[in-house]
């Protein structure tokens, strides 16, 4: 049939400029993180609360200004003091690797390490 | 298209997940080498069991595991989903030598 409308198809999966890109995610965290945090020291518990948070709602909204098709965003900002013990962080999912992906950014200053990371899966 | 809600599942997936992770960490002394391989497969033990309780759900397992000492740290979780159908449940978990954190993301399709 002639002149079939494209916009009336459901797709279900996204197409490739859609697709959530993990190194421009990184970037987007990258410049978000690193301004807020290259001067601080670990001091207090308040003040570093409010960061986490922040840099938090800071990354998700970017990515839902980016991301604003059928992606749900979830976000998670670890800061913690560096005094010489050891952490791992590992996380592990189970959904459809065609469509969705993980980001994730370490950042690290004398007093203190960040990491940020971020889960996106399409709503089909 | 009806989608059944994170909520429902939230109280189940908090007891068996904290008994998983209490029981994983019971005799193990925190070391360096093997701290690697712990998070992976204690983040996959944890999906593999999430996969049995519900096939409606895409899941999201991450673990912190902090050596204990005077160091503070803090963690933060943002989301961007339907509030009606999705959820998240945290865990908090410690044996003597180390804390385990872990965060459990569900989210429907």
């Amino acid at each position: 049939m002639k002149g079939t409308n494209s916009q009336e198809n459901y797709w279900t999966r996204p197409s490739y400029k859609e697709k959530f890109c993990p190194l421009k995610v990184r970037e987007i965290m990258k410049n978000i993180v690193e301004p807020k945090l290259i001067e601080e020291k670990y001091q207090g518990r308040t003040a570093i609360n409010q960061y986490t948070y922040d840099i938090a709602e800071s990354v998700r909204n970017a990515l839902k200004d980016e991301y604003t098709n059928r992606f749900k965003i979830m976000v998670q900002v670890v800061i913690g003091e560096k005094q010489g013990q050891g952490v791992r962080m590992g996380s592990k999912c189970f959904w459809d690797s065609d469509t969705d992906n993980v980001a994730w950014f370490n950042f690290m200053n004398d007093s203190l390490y960040c990491v940020v990371i971020a889960f996106a899966t399409y709503l089909y | 298209m009806q989608h059944e809600s994170f909520s429902i599942l939230k109280d189940e997936v908090a007891t068996s997940v904290n008994k998983l992770v209490n029981s994983f960490l019971a005799n193990k002394e925190y070391n360096q080498d093997e701290v690697q391989n712990w998070t992976a497969s204690l983040s996959e033990d944890i999906v593999k069991n999430l996969k049995s309780m519900s096939t409606n759900f895409k899941f999201c397992v991450s673990c912190v595991i902090l050596q204990k000492g005077d160091a503070g740290m803090h963690i933060s979780t943002t989301c961007y989903w339907d509030s009606n159908t999705d959820g998240s449940v945290a865990i908090k978990c410690e044996n003597n030598s180390m804390y385990c954190i872990v965060n459990i993301f569900g989210v429907s399709f």
